[in-house]
C-alpha cells in the first residue's frame, strides 16, 4: 500500500522528515508523534502535495506527485477544519465528488449517503459557516469517504468531536478498516489511535521511531527498564529493602519525600515480591502505578531510547 | 486537463460567489466609473462629442474597472484557497490543478465582463456620445472581456508565482507595465496589454470619432489590422496561463508550508 525509501524531505534548511524508509502492507495504521513531529509533512508526501527531497514514495505502487491515478484512489481528511462558510456541506460534498468524476444526480444521492453515514443528514442543506467544529469534522470525513477510495488518510479526524461524536467516528472508520481499506490515522493523541488500531508508525523529530503492532513495538523495549512508582508512608525504608534487590535497577525517592521511584528489567519479579517485603516492614501503600501496556507507556519509552535517555 | 472539471469548478465558484458581500463590491465598483463620468460634467467638461465619453469610458471601464476587479478576484485565486485552508482538497483531488486554475480563472473573468457590462451600461446613461453611441457601446462591449480575458491571466499568472503578495505584486505590474510603460512613446510599449486594447478602440471606433487624447501618434496607437491586436491579447492570455499553470504543476503547496 505505501512505500517509503530513505525519504527526506527538507524546507530549507529545516528537517520535515528524516531518511524514513518504511513499507506499509493493507491494513490500519496510527501515524503518532507530538505536535511538529513530521506527521504532516509525511502525510503531505503521501498525498503528493510535496515531493521527497531525497528518497522515494510510492503509494498503490506509484509516485503520487502530479498522479491523477493515485490521487483518485485516496480519501483524505486534513487536520485545518476550516471550510467554504457560504456553502451548504451537501454542495460541498458533491462538488468534491463531480471533481473527482461522479455525475450529476449520482453524485448528489452519494453525499446524501455519505453524509448520513458520518451523521450529517439533518444539517448537510445548512450553510458550513454555521457548522460546530465536529459537524465540520464529520463533513471532512464524508467528503474523504465518499468516492470509496482505497487509501484513506485521516490528519486528527478526532479534534472538536464530543465523545458521543468520536464514538461514531471511531465506529465509521472500523467498518471501514473490516472492508479491507488502508487507512492511515494521524493523531498527537494516543488513545485515539488505540480506539481505531493497534498498528502504529511513532514519528518523533522527523526521525520513524518505531513501526508495527503494540507487541512488535513492545519487543524492542525488552531491554528498556520499567519505572514503577510506589506511594507510601515510609518510602526511605522501602527503598532501603529495595535497594539489595538484583532485578532493582535504580531506586530514587520522588520531590515531594511521598513516593518511590524504583527502575527495573524485571517488573514480573517485584510485582512477586513486593507484597512480602511491604508486610514485613509495615508498610502502608497508598497507590502504587507502573508502567502498563498502553500505547502511551510504548512513546515514552521510544522517545527515551531516542533522545539517548535510556 | 478536462473540460467537465473546468466546468465543474466555475460552475461551483459562481454558486458560491453569490454573497451580499461581493454584490455589494461589484455594485460600488459597477458605478464607480458612471459616479466619475458625472463628476466630471459637473466641472464642465463635455464628454459627449469628439469621442472623449468613448476614451473615457475606455480608460474607466476596460482599463481601470476591469483591473481592479480581477485583482480582487483573479490575483489571489490561488492564495485564497491557502489562505481558507481549502487548498488540500483541490490539491489532492485527480480532478488536477490545471483545471482548478482555468475553473476559477474563468469564473473571475465572468464576474469581471457582468461588472463591465453593467458599468458600460450605467455610464452611457450618463454619459450618451452624440456620435455613433451604439457603434461606441459595442466596441467597449468587446474590450471589456478581451481586458478581462488578458488581465486575468496576467493576474494569475503573478498570483502563482507570488502568492501570498499576489495583490501587490499585481498593482506593482500595472502601475509599471500597463501605465508606465504604456504611455512611454516607444516600441516598448506595444509589449503592453493596454496598446492592444487602446489600439483596437482607435481602428473599431474610426479615427475620425478619436479626439485629442489618443490622436494619432503611431507609437501610441498601431494602424495593425484589429485582428493582430486580437491574437496578440489572446496570445498573451494563453502564455499566461499557461505559465501558471506549469509553475502549479511544479511548486509544493500546502497549508502549513510553501516551498
Amino acid at each position: 500500500m505505501l512505500e517509503l525509501e530513505a525519504v527526506t524531505k527538507l524546507y530549507g534548511s529545516v528537517i520535515g522528515v528524516n531518511d524514513i524508509s518504511l513499507t506499509l502492507s493493507r491494513g490500519a495504521f496510527g501515524l503518532v508523534g507530538p505536535n511538529g513531529s513530521g506527521k504532516s509533512t509525511m502525510l503531505n508526501l503521501i498525498t503528493g502535495q510535496l515531493r521527497p527531497t531525497i528518497g522515494r514514495v510510492r503509494v498503490l505502487g506509484e509516485s503520487p506527485w502530479n498522479n491523477a491515478n493515485v490521487l483518485r484512489q485516496i480519501g483524505m481528511c486534513p487536520e485545518q477544519d476550516v471550510l467554504y462558510p457560504n456553502v451548504t456541506g451537501l454542495e460541498w460534498v458533491r462538488y468534491l465528488l463531480e471533481l473527482r468524476g461522479w455525475r450529476g444526480q449520482a453524485a448528489t444521492v452519494r453525499a446524501t449517503e455519505m453524509l448520513e453515514l458520518v451523521g450529517l443528514g439533518a444539517a448537510m442543506q445548512r450553510r458550513m459557516g454555521g457548522y460546530s467544529r465536529g459537524m465540520r469534522q464529520r463533513a471532512k470525513l464524508a467528503q474523504a469517504i465518499a468516492h470509496d477510495p482505497q487509501l484513506l488518510i485521516l490528519d486528527e479526524p478526532f479534534n472538536g468531536l464530543d465523545p458521543v461524536g468520536r464514538h461514531a467516528i471511531a465506529d465509521v472508520l472500523h467498518q471501514w478498516i473490516a472492508k479491507g481499506r488502508g487507512l492511515i490515522l494521524a493523531s498527537h493523541v494516543l488513545h485515539e489511535v488505540e480506539s481505531v488500531t493497534d498498528s502504529f508508525l511513532l514519528i518523533c523529530h522527523g526521525r520513524l521511531l518505531a513501526s508495527g503492532s503494540i507487541p512488535e513495538v513492545k519487543s524492542l523495549l525488552a531491554e528498556v527498564p520499567n519505572e514503577i512508582s510506589v506511594r507510601c508512608d515510609r518510602p526511605h525504608e522501602l527503598a532501603c529493602l529495595l535497594v539489595g534487590e538484583k532485578t532493582v535497577d535504580s531506586v530514587r525517592i520522588d520531590d515531594d519525600g511521598a513516593a518511590l521511584l524504583l527502575s527495573t528489567r524485571n517488573p514480573a519479579v517485584i510485582f512477586a515480591r513486593l507484597p512480602e517485603w511491604i508486610s514485613e516492614a509495615g508498610i502502608r501503600v497508598h497507590e502504587m502505578r507502573c508502567a502498563d501496556d498502553s500505547l502511551h507507556s510504548l512513546f515514552h519509552s521510544l522517545l527515551q531510547i531516542h533522545r539517548g535517555h535510556v | 486537463m478536462n473540460p467537465r472539471t473546468i466546468w465543474t469548478v466555475f460552475r461551483f465558484e459562481c454558486g458560491r460567489a453569490v454573497t451580499f458581500a461581493r454584490l455589494s463590491v461589484w455594485v460600488l465598483l459597477g458605478v464607480f466609473p458612471a459616479t466619475l463620468l458625472v463628476l466630471v460634467q459637473n466641472n464642465g467638461a463635455r464628454l459627449e462629442s469628439d469621442g472623449r465619453a468613448a476614451v473615457a469610458m475606455f480608460i474607466l471601464i476596460p482599463e481601470l474597472l476591469c483591473c481592479m476587479n480581477l485583482l480582487l478576484a483573479a490575483a489571489p485565486l490561488i492564495y485564497a484557497e491557502l489562505e481558507g485552508k481549502t487548498w488540500t482538497y483541490l490539491a489532492i483531488n485527480p480532478a488536477g490543478k490545471a483545471s482548478i486554475l482555468l475553473g476559477k480563472y474563468c469564473a473571475a473573468v465572468l464576474f469581471t465582463v457582468v461588472v463591465g457590462w453593467f458599468s458600460l451600461a450605467f455610464s452611457l446613461i450618463v454619459a450618451w456620445p452624440d456620435t455613433e453611441p451604439l457603434r461606441v457601446a459595442a466596441v467597449l462591449a468587446i474590450l471589456v472581456p478581451l481586458a478581462s480575458l488578458v488581465y486575468g491571466a496576467a493576474y494569475v499568472f503573478i498570483g502563482v508565482i507570488f502568492l501570498r503578495r499576489a495583490m501587490v505584486a499585481a498593482v506593482i505590474y500595472t502601475i509599471i507595465s500597463e501605465v508606465l510603460i504604456g504611455f512611454i512613446p516607444a516600441l516598448i510599449n506595444q509589449l503592453t496589454m493596454q496598446f492592444h486594447l487602446r489600439s483596437l478602440l482607435a481602428k473599431w471606433i474610426g479615427w475620425g470619432l478619436i479626439a485629442d487624447p489618443l490622436r494619432m501618434n503611431q507609437q501610441f496607437v498601431s494602424d495593425a489590422p484589429a485582428w493582430q491586436h486580437v491574437v496578440f491579447l489572446l496570445g498573451a492570455a494563453i502564455v499566461f496561463l499557461t505559465g501558471a499553470i506549469t509553475l502549479l504543476r511544479r511548486r509544493e503547496l500546502t497549508l502549513s508550508v510553501e516551498v
